[in-house]
């Protein structure tokens, strides 16, 4: 494709035409805007993430291993972060900015939901709080694979069927992070 | 997406940009004179401002990313084209000319002899032109990887070909070819799945990009080395970014999980020589050799560049740069951790954080370093003590939006032939002067082109 050049004049002229036409946003139409999809992701991903927060808070005290243990601060800090990116999209975007603890709670109190995100059930994170050592480092295990797989399943819907470029970024990272963590998880529920 | 509060400076008339916007036209904008930086700016005694250019045409409202250099022109990309400056007054840059064509993050690169401009395109477009619309990633059709333009001509930009590249192309290193005059491109790209048909696992590899010398519209990929046969760390799938040093055959990956270093004898077939994983890095985002190629600084991207990491919370050693002295010869080299680096200045919540672009300032007999860190500025610090890296001066604007986080800051901070140069993601191009020790030899070297990624040494 070759481009020329145009005079100055063609300029002008095209730069009245476009100006009435397309209004002053459109310098920054390139910028691209959230969709419906990008907006419920963050509803959910935000308790979601709460959850990963809470289940990683208890390890300190409670794990065997100590490879456990970072994962569970890096998890911790980490998922901190996102919630705060997640919130911080929401807010310049003019939605309502998710509370994590009342979602989180919002969730659990609906079955379906937890399950199709992969997360624990109260029951289950109360146990998990009951437990220390080895048995702790299973449970663990057992209730973050299936979370960060739900993370994933997520994570792949609003690549796929979100339209804003940032969120779309997040999610990416979000999503070679967490699959990162299976790989470590998995490796890990061999050994424990 | 990008919202513009409070201090901000004025904005340009947009006029020319709307024509550009929508036609894809590369033009020449009327000369951008250069305003003072802002009040909101803090600096060290020994950092001077001399200049920002605003965001303008049809690139306002754009992330602006990475930065190179060729004679007196910067070259600073953005997720929808880029703006090359005349640079030939650093204190006055003037803008050549602006493209629109959009992609992003607009990682770029320019050719040894300045003629070519290669531009990374890591967002799935319908096509692989300028006029394309934003693609979908389950369309085996959409389009990602690497612009090539013909710059020979900086007026007036010519779009020469894209080249589709597996995962797209999040960055990429210029490396000149051994035995000819060709360009080869290192691209590097991560995030494979199963739902997506052009980024299938495992995606253990980077594609290399062949630039004919005497053809450039006929660039190719001509190989896909598979970097970790066995997988790497814990997950890994593809690297971020790569920083070849090819005086001394080597390039150091950031490669997610791993931070390798490579050899590229054969400059087609790159092998990992030693890899090194470390707890409190979650995201090897890129590297940087020190001038006698002997230690390498790897920066850990944590949260993806739009997090805010330097508080207490997280603390000095995530979202850090580490530092690592080349240990043992040949096939057996190794990585030996020697300490973390990150910014001492704690910034606000709303400020996203992180460790980010630099290179090195050719002081004789030291390694120093500038590095960007978003909207924790620009960081220059001491590290020829590799055990014990300090700061020795900054340039830290307040944040972009004060109430709430906002994608903002320096993206790139790279030391060009007496100045640096800041692409600031919403603020356009910040130069700047740094005085003291060692800095009036450092502007001794001058030299004809800079891809941060491809390091050259500097004379000591």
């Amino acid at each position: 494709m070759s481009l020329e050049k145009p005079s100055l004049r063609t300029l002008s002229l095209l730069v009245v035409l476009l100006a009435g036409m397309l209004g002053a946003g459109t310098a920054s139409a390139a910028a691209s805007t959230y969709n419906e999809v990008d907006a419920e992701f963050t509803r959910m991903m935000i308790p979601h993430h709460q959850q990963a927060i809470l289940m990683s808070e208890l390890a300190p005290e409670r794990a065997a291993d100590t490879e456990l243990a970072a994962l569970a601060d890096r998890i911790h800090v980490e998922q901190g972060l996102e919630i705060w990116m997640m919130q911080g999209w929401q807010g310049r975007n003019g939605l309502p900015v998710t509370d994590p603890e009342a979602a989180y709670q919002d969730v659990l109190d609906n079955p379906d939901m937890v399950e199709r995100m992969g997360m624990a059930t109260r029951e289950e994170m109360d146990r998990l709080a009951t437990l220390s050592g080895a048995e702790f480092d299973r449970m663990f295990l057992d209730l973050m694979i299936p979370h960060h797989d739900g993370a994933v399943d997520m994570l792949r819907d609003v690549i796929l069927n979100g339209s804003d470029q940032e969120l779309n970024q997040m999610a990416q990272d979000m999503m070679s992070t967490q699959k990162a963590q299976l790989a470590t998880m998995r490796d890990m529920r061999d050994s424990v | 997406m990008l919202k513009f509060r409070g201090r901000r400076r004025s904005r340009r008339p947009f006029a020319l940009g709307l024509a550009a916007a929508v036609t894809g036209l590369a033009l020449t904008a009327p000369t951008a004179a250069a305003a003072s930086p802002g009040d909101d700016v803090q600096h060290s005694n020994n950092v001077h401002p001399v200049a920002n250019v605003p965001q303008q045409g049809p690139l306002e409202g754009s992330t602006h990313s990475d930065l190179a250099f060729y004679q007196d022109y910067a070259i600073q990309g953005a997720y929808d084209g880029f703006t090359i400056y005349d640079i030939s007054k650093p204190h006055k840059p003037k803008t050549v000319t602006q493209v629109h064509c959009p992609g992003g993050q607009g990682d770029v690169s320019v050719s040894p002899d300045g003629d070519l401009l290669f531009m990374s395109v890591d967002y799935a477009r319908t096509d692989d032109t300028c006029q394309s619309e934003s693609g979908s990633y389950d369309d085996p059709n959409s389009w990602e990887g690497v612009r090539v333009f013909d710059i020979s001509d900086k007026s007036n930009p010519r779009y020469l070909k894209g080249v589709q590249t597996s995962c797209g192309s999040h960055t990429h290193t210029m490396v000149p070819d051994n035995d000819s005059e060709d360009v080869l491109l290192y691209v590097s790209s991560y995030n494979p799945d199963p739902a997506f048909p052009n980024c299938q696992p495992p995606h253990d590899s980077i594609s290399i990009i062949n630039v004919p010398a005497d053809s450039p519209a006929d660039a190719e990929v001509v190989a896909e080395p598979v970097l970790f046969p066995d997988g790497g760390s814990a997950g890994t799938a593809g690297c971020h970014d790569i920083t070849v040093f090819p005086e001394q055959d080597l390039a150091g990956g950031a490669c997610m999980g791993d931070g390798a270093l490579m050899d590229i004898s054969d400059r087609v077939d790159p092998k990992v020589i030693t890899t090194v994983s470390d707890p409190n890095f979650a995201f090897y985002h890129s590297a940087t050799f020190t001038n006698d190629g002997k230690s390498v600084l790897f920066t850990d991207e944590l949260g993806g560049g739009g997090a805010p990491t330097c508080n207490e919370m997280v603390g000095p050693e995530r979202g850090a740069d580490a530092i690592y002295n080349i240990t043992g010869s040949g096939d057996d080299r190794e990585l030996d951790f020697q300490s973390y680096y990150k910014i001492p200045r704690h910034q606000e919540n709303t400020e996203n954080c992180v460790a980010h672009n630099g290179n090195l300032i050719p002081v004789p007999g030291r390694n120093v370093y500038v590095q960007s860190w978003y909207q924790g500025g620009v960081s220059i610090f001491d590290f020829t003590d590799t055990t014990a890296p300090h700061e020795i001066g900054y340039f830290d604007r307040g944040p972009v939006d004060e109430e709430q986080l906002t994608l903002g800051g320096s993206w790139s901070a790279y030391y060009y032939n007496g100045y640096v140069y800041s692409s600031d993601i919403t603020r356009g191009l910040d130069v700047m002067k740094v005085t003291g020790p060692g800095m009036g030899q450092a502007q001794q070297v001058e030299l004809d082109v800079l891809n941060p990624q491809t390091q050259y040494s500097y004379p000591e």
